[in-house]
């Protein structure tokens, strides 16, 4: 059954409808959650906020075809939500950094993924959330714009100054690996 | 140095070696606890299933006093007379119930504030409390005859549990309609034209489309030849059927009636493979049925089809090249149909603006109220006529609400929001 039947169907209060709709996008939420808020529980408070937005919400999606697009808003709003109910509460959380993978591709060493992990981090959750909807959930910018309520302007700009902060924490993390490097290799 | 091409490229893989994508353990516990609340419900499209009309009178002006005093004593008696007796007038006037259908006279905009239902004049003037209190009060909407005001009372917001209420257009009055248990899980419900029987569509039970008595309670599942599973309904101004849009086992949706008994089960839009039926409206003459639907043979975009009940004749109304248009409800006097258009869609945004035209020459549409721009797939603007045909509200997902003048096309946004829809009530003429 294609999406958009299914789209259908679960508008009109069908369950087993949205589960398949859930379950397939499910991963991804997961993913994308724990991007933007680097913390796990926190995560997953804000995939289940998405979720019950998305089904509660589910009729009034005007065009079936643009459920992905949708649950994506839904996911980094409720994610935005997550990190400033955060911040109001001024609670010191314990970021549980992601867990490492075995990583065998020899251009992005371990290191890499731990340089853009930090730099992730020194971003607010508002610009990581733009970089997931647009680097990772693959939203063109226009739409992670809109998703994220503001001018396609002001997401150029943002976007701009994200990856310019993640390029420039690459680069200085590659300098100290480099560095490292050269005095480790003098060793015998 | 990375290079900021090879960077720009690389960022998408590298994000999902981070965070390491994988099936949530916990996501059947997620999905069982966002089902176990309510679906986006009725109120949330008010104009849906409380359509209101177009086209004709204001209210009555207020009787001129008398022009000759004879004393200053005599003045003060007659104005005190003139005063009980406009009173009283006004008093007996807004007694007498609206025609159930067609033309009335506008009456009182009901909405929700914080939980609280809120009445003002229909200019948006003299806003004051209706049905106040602790408990959490929403979806104002009032019955056709103008007499009584229902709403929905939040019991309990985890999971979602309501009663239907409903009290005296004043506020007086207030009781319940159903039990908390029988609308846990309610998707959508419509008070039949004479208010004495509501029917209900309730994700919680089995069949999940009943009709409930508002006299004695009594609930009668209504079980669907050929499992057609009933999403939204109106009834037909005879109050002998009820108008469904319904899916059949294929998951084809199309637009059926129905006798409330449950019998006579009638199409009257065949199921559509690959269409997407939105909302529906039925004009107050019962010669009508407009709906919005998706078509996929259409190239994806939304169009609006006007239905001759009586001979079945659907005439699909396709926009300008590009452009959507969805949403058709029908004025009071059936003599107009209302909907929205959606153009210029870019940059995940798209223009909505309100279109009226008569059903008779619905080949230029005249704009009505504010162009909103708005996010693409989502959302929209929701017109309304007013009882009397010379105006309309027209509210938006995003809470605002304005009154249209149609004779001359001008508008203001009303002072108060649009947080589960606004009523308009109607008036005896």
């Amino acid at each position: 059954m294609d999406q958009r039947t299914l789209v259908e169907q679960a508008r009109g209060g069908d369950r087993e409808a949205f589960a398949v709709l859930a379950r397939a996008a499910a991963t991804r939420l997961d993913a994308a959650a724990r991007l933007i808020l680097r913390d796990r529980e926190q995560a997953r408070d804000a995939v289940q906020e998405a979720l019950i937005r998305a089904w509660r919400d589910l009729p009034g999606l005007r065009d079936p075809d643009r459920f992905d697009a949708w649950l994506y808003r839904l996911l980094s709003n409720a994610a935005i939500d997550e990190a400033r109910r955060r911040r109001r509460r001024i609670i010191e959380v314990d970021i549980t950094t992601t867990a490492m993978a075995v990583y065998d591709d020899p251009v992005v060493t371990f290191a890499d993924r731990d340089a853009l992990d930090r730099a992730l981090a020194e971003l607010a959750p508002e610009h990581r959330a733009l970089v997931v909807l647009h680097y990772y959930l693959g939203l063109p910018l226009p739409e992670a714009a809109a998703a994220m309520g503001i001018s396609l302007g002001a997401a150029k700009s943002r976007l701009h100054r994200s990856i310019s902060a993640l390029r420039r924490s690459f680069e200085v993390g590659a300098d100290e690996r480099s560095a490292t490097a050269t005095a480790g290799g003098g060793q015998p | 140095m990375i290079h900021d091409e090879r960077f720009d490229r690389d960022l998408g893989g590298m994000l999902a070696d981070l965070a390491e994508p994988r099936f949530p353990d916990y996501f059947n516990e997620a999905l069982q606890r966002a089902m176990a609340h309510r679906q986006r419900p009725a109120w949330t499209f008010p104009e849906r299933w409380f359509p209101m009309g177009v086209l004709a009178r204001r209210l009555p002006l207020v009787p001129a006093l008398p022009a000759r005093m004879v004393g200053i004593l005599m003045m003060l008696m007659l104005l005190l007379v003139a005063t009980v007796v406009i009173g009283v007038g006004a008093l007996l006037l807004q007694q007498r119930p609206a025609p159930q259908f067609g033309l009335a006279a506008n009456g009182d905009f009901a909405y929700t504030q914080d939980g609280d239902i809120y009445a003002a004049m229909h200019d948006g003037s003299q806003a004051r409390l209706v049905i106040g209190g602790p408990t959490l009060d929403v979806a104002p909407s009032y019955s056709r005859d103008g007499q009584s005001l229902y709403f929905i009372r939040v019991v309990s917001e985890s999971p979602d549990v309501v009663e239907v209420m409903v009290a005296n257009a004043d506020g007086s009055g207030v009781r319940a309609l159903t039990e908390p248990e029988e609308t846990s899980g309610i998707h959508w419900w419509t008070i039949s034209p004479r208010g004495d029987v509501m029917a209900m569509v309730n994700d919680s039970v089995s069949p999940r489309f009943s009709i409930i008595s508002l006299d004695d309670g009594t609930r009668t599942a209504l079980d669907l030849p050929n499992a057609i599973q009933v999403d939204q309904h109106e009834w037909l101004p005879s109050g002998e059927e009820i108008v469904l849009v319904g899916r059949n086992a294929a998951g084809w949706a199309g637009i059926f009636a129905v006798a409330t008994d449950g019998t006579g089960l009638r199409t009257i839009v065949e199921p559509q493979a690959r269409t997407y039926v939105l909302s529906f409206s039925i004009s107050d003459d019962g010669r009508h049925l407009a709906y919005g639907a998706f078509h996929d043979d259409s190239g994806r975009l939304g169009v609006w089809h006007l239905v001759d009940l009586a001979t079945g004749l659907d005439t699909v109304q396709l926009a300008p090249a590009g452009q959507h248009q969805l949403g058709p409800v029908f004025s009071s006097d059936s003599s107009h149909v209302a909907f929205v258009r959606y153009s210029d869609e870019r940059d995940g945004r798209i223009d909505a603006q309100v279109f009226v035209a008569p059903i008779d020459d619905l080949a230029a549409p005249v704009a009505v109220g504010p162009r909103q721009r708005i996010p693409s797939g989502t959302g929209g603007l929701y017109p309304q006529f007013s009882p009397d045909a010379a105006g309309m509200v027209i509210t938006s997902d995003d809470g605002h609400a304005w009154l249209a003048d149609l004779p001359t096309g001008e508008y203001d946004e009303l002072p108060f929001g649009n947080e589960t829809g606004v009523s308009w009530q109607r008036r005896a003429p």
